[in-house]
């Protein structure tokens, strides 16, 4: 029984963990989608039209790489995680229902216009469909986080004859998680599109092609990676306030507090060894923590001891990626301001080291986007319905070892391919590179 | 409305749902299907052409079923998922494998037949394990003891889930040329129309006696008797207006319509029928959600399914006009 959770444990989590790859370059690819089509329907400069058509034909591949890896998931609930599903259905499925009517339903049929419709029709009907995926595109994810956070913070339902029933939709969609949780996902996602695209300008910057266009891009995406990366620690301070007072032992457990103590300091460092219950090599500022949770230097700060162990989520991995998250932020933060920096002297073109180095930068937004999440989930456990459901009990009971171990197999297989056809594929287009387009008919 | 009329009304809601994705994948499944049959790589190219816009946007209707049942019927999805698991992620599989393929025969153009041929396999898979599933529905699932699907691959073979499935992929196939013929009416395809009409009579008539032998108790509802009709007028008519273009697609939609006014008439009010012991059989009675999630998906299908029918006619339109049919979409893609 402990293989199959597991087994089902580790499938759920890489697919979707590959899922989200997509879906947040699509929400940052049509944040600048929109803002170039309104800059050409305001201007009209043919520059803007080359740049978004360059930018939807990356979306093509990036969207039906989302598509591809996002159709085993809301079924994967079902089959996977039977109690789970025949627990919470009712409430959960409400939510993927309202989902892919409102959202899924939109984007997936405006975007046709956007990929397929340039010269068919008018540049208002282009620019419309362009505002409607983005909006499609960003209405799907807040569901989706929506939903995750009622796992984290369930609002809004009673149990009745032993099953979750929902009682207040506004309340369920809004519980005490979803907002902070949306404005720092979305900021994330904004944050990633706007590094990939810098990184693909100034790989054309660097070789000295394309120079009007990557310019452009360089100006619209530098200014937004730098204001991203700042909000994010910010949203990020809140969002830990959130947990602190909502799923309190992951709040522990993220800052590596074992022992409950009066002027806790914030570690920026160490490796925590959960059988001792120490920090080794901790390094951080003293007193900072209660500072933040508190406003008092000397503010209490509870430590996990005051929680039952059964209760405890693995504090290695949560400690480790969260704070992994947090240097990858930092990290960007650094990078985007330098950028900013040299453009605002006018010495970005002549800083070849710089430019070398952006394309660089991309892989980092996906891996802090990654480990937050997996800080996140694995931070819920053992609950995957924080204080009404254990993970233990949320599997589907009657699948055999040897099915999850051949559908395992299969799901990863399949989506490293669609993986790796998609990355080989967008680095062809970037090569070639954005087309001037035809002169409208 | 008492609870009752919330259980019936979200049941055709799923049913709606599950028909729409027949209806609108279904051409896009049915031109999967005939691409093996085009000659040369133009030639399937037209054809995936016709569907490249809007074969995503059909497929969203199965999830919109699938979120829908999830909500509705908490059990079922579990029960019958856990049950056929390997089964169902070969049919996910079929779809990745169409998705992918159908944007790649854009993107790679030096490997197009071979997308195409790609797109054709994980159409059949697909349609295939789809129209298997109904099959197996129709007849009643193999129960083990109540609340518990058999996991014994022998005990869902049976000759009449064959049929349907054989008979089904010739009328999407049909459902398809006819789709592509009313996009283009003039083109050349690759089965001749008269060929597979005369296919479709046959399968619907091996569909019709199987029915008799298997399922008689359920072909004297009045929704059997309308259903038959529908789709005996939806060929003769396709038959009758073969030479006009865009009726012969009409007629095959009225077909369609007919086909799923048989099957839900005779599944309702049951949403998981069993074979051999029918007092374990879920119906709505038994499975469904609270009434009150059972009034907000309610509310929100009248709302919403009406709304996602206008902007997709739209859309249709638009992409659609005559004007714009020679234009090669592959020109804004790759
Ligand atoms: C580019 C991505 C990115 C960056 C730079 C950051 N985060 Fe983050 N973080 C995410 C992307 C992300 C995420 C993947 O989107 C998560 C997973 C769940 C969630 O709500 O957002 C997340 C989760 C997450 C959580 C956990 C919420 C929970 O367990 O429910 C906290 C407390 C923070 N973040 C705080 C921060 C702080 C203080 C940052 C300071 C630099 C920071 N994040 C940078
Ligand atoms: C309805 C929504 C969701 C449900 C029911 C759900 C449930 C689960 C469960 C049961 C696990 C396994 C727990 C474990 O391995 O410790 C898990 C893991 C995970 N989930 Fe969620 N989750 C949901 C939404 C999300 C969302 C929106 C994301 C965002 C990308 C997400 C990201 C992850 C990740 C990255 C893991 C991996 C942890 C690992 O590696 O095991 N989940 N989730
Ligand atoms: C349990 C978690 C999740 C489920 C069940 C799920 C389900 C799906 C499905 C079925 C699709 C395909 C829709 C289509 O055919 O167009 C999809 C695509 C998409 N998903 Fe997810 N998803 C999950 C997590 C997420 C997360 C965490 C986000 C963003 C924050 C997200 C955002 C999107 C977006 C924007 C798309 C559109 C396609 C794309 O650009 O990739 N999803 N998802």
């Amino acid at each position: 029984m402990l293989t199959e959770l597991l087994i089902s444990r580790i499938q759920f989590g890489v697919s979707l963990g590959i899922h989200y790859l997509f879906p947040v370059t699509t929400l940052g690819l049509t944040l600048f989608i929109v803002i170039t089509e309104t800059l050409y329907l305001a201007r009209r400069k043919e520059l803007y039209r080359t740049i978004s058509s360059f930018l939807v034909k990356i979306l093509a591949l990036v969207f039906v790489a989302g598509v591809a890896t996002g159709l085993l998931l809301p079924f994967s609930i079902g089959a996977n995680w039977a109690r789970f599903s025949s627990y919470a259905g009712a409430l959960l499925g409400s939510l993927i229902a309202l989902e892919s009517l409102t959202a899924f339903a939109l984007e997936s049929a405006f975007i046709a216009i956007l990929f397929f419709g340039r010269d068919r029709v008018s540049p208002v009907t282009y620019w419309l469909s362009a505002l409607l995926v983005f909006v499609g595109a960003h209405l799907s994810a807040f569901w989706i986080v929506a939903a995750n956070s009622w796992l984290q913070t369930p609002a809004g339902y009673a149990i009745v004859d032993g099953r979750v029933v929902l009682t207040n939709l506004i309340e369920a969609l809004l519980n005490h998680s979803t907002l902070i949780r949306f404005a720092h996902v979305i900021t994330a996602a904004w944050l990633t599109g706007a590094l990939l695209i810098a990184g693909i300008a100034a790989t054309y910057l660097a070789r000295g092609q394309h120079g009007a266009v990557a310019r452009k891009l360089l100006a619209l995406a530098l200014p937004l990676a730098l204001a991203a990366a700042v909000a994010q620690p910010i949203i990020g301070h809140f969002h830990i306030m959130q947990v602190l007072h909502h799923n309190p032992e992951k709040d522990a457990a993220y800052e590596g507090i074992f022992k409950s103590v009066d002027g806790a300091p914030l570690l920026a460092f160490g490796i925590p060894d959960e059988q001792h219950q120490v920090i080794h090599f901790a390094a951080g500022a003293p007193r900072l923590l209660s500072l933040l949770e508190s406003g008092d230097p000397m503010g209490h700060v509870t430590g996990l001891e005051a929680f039952p162990c059964e209760n405890w989520p693995p504090v290695n991995v949560i400690f480790t990626t969260f704070h992994l998250m947090i240097m990858l932020g930092v990290a960007m933060i650094a990078v985007a301001g330098l950028g900013v920096f040299l453009m605002w002297r006018g010495r970005l073109d002549s800083s070849r080291t710089y430019l070398r180095l952006l394309p660089w930068v991309i892989p980092l937004p996906y891996l802090a986007n990654q480990v937050g999440w997996i800080g996140a989930e694995i931070g819920r456990q053992p609950w995957i319905i924080y204080k009404v459901m254990r993970t233990s009990e949320a599997s589907t009971v009657t699948l055999p070892l040897w099915q999850l171990s051949v559908s395992f197999a299969g799901i990863l297989i399949v989506y490293s391919a669609i993986t790796f056809i998609t990355v080989l594929s967008i680095r062809k287009l970037v090569q070639k590179g954005p087309l001037p387009s035809l002169p409208q008919e | 409305m008492d609870l009752q009329s919330y259980q019936t009304g979200v049941y055709f809601l799923v049913s709606l749902s599950f028909f729409l994705f027949a209806l609108l994948d279904g051409f896009d499944l049915g031109i999967g299907l005939l691409l093996p049959f085009a000659r040369t790589r133009e030639a399937s190219g037209r054809l995936v052409a016709h569907i490249a816009p809007f074969w995503d946007g059909n497929e969203i209707w199965l999830i919109i079923a699938g979120a829908l049942v999830f909500a509705a019927y908490p059990v079922l999805l579990g029960m019958l998922l856990g049950a056929i698991y390997l089964p169902f992620l070969l049919f996910i599989a079929g779809l990745i494998v169409r998705a992918m393929a159908l944007e790649y025969s854009y993107h790679d153009p030096a490997r197009q037949r071979l997308w195409h041929l790609a797109a054709a396999g994980g159409s059949g898979l697909v349609s295939g394990i789809a129209l298997y599933v109904l099959g197996v529905f129709l007849l009643g699932l193999p129960f083990e003891s109540a609340g518990v699907l058999s996991q014994h691959p022998a005990d869902y073979a049976a000759p009449f889930p064959l049929l349907v499935t054989l008979a089904g992929w010739v009328i999407l196939a049909w459902h398809g040329l006819t789709y592509a013929l009313s996009q283009a009416p003039a083109a050349a395809t690759p089965i001749s129309l008269r060929t597979l009409w005369w296919g479709v009579v046959s399968a619907s008539l091996a569909l019709l006696i199987g029915w008799i032998l298997w399922l008689p108790q359920t072909l004297w509802r009045p929704s059997a008797l309308i259903g038959i009709a529908c789709c005996a007028a939806g060929i003769a008519g396709a038959r009758l207006f073969l030479q006009r273009p865009g009726w012969a697609f009409r007629f095959s939609c009225l077909t369609l319509t007919g086909l799923w006014t048989l099957i839900t008439g005779s599944l309702y009010p049951a949403v998981l029928p069993a074979r051999l012991h029918p007092e374990w059989t879920l119906t709505i009675a038994s499975d469904s959600a609270p009434a009150s999630t059972l009034k907000l998906l309610l509310t929100l299908g009248l709302i919403l399914v009406p709304i996602i029918i206008a902007y997709t006619w739209f859309i249709h339109r638009v992409l659609c006009r005559p004007k714009n049919r020679s234009r090669n979409p592959a020109d804004s893609l790759a």
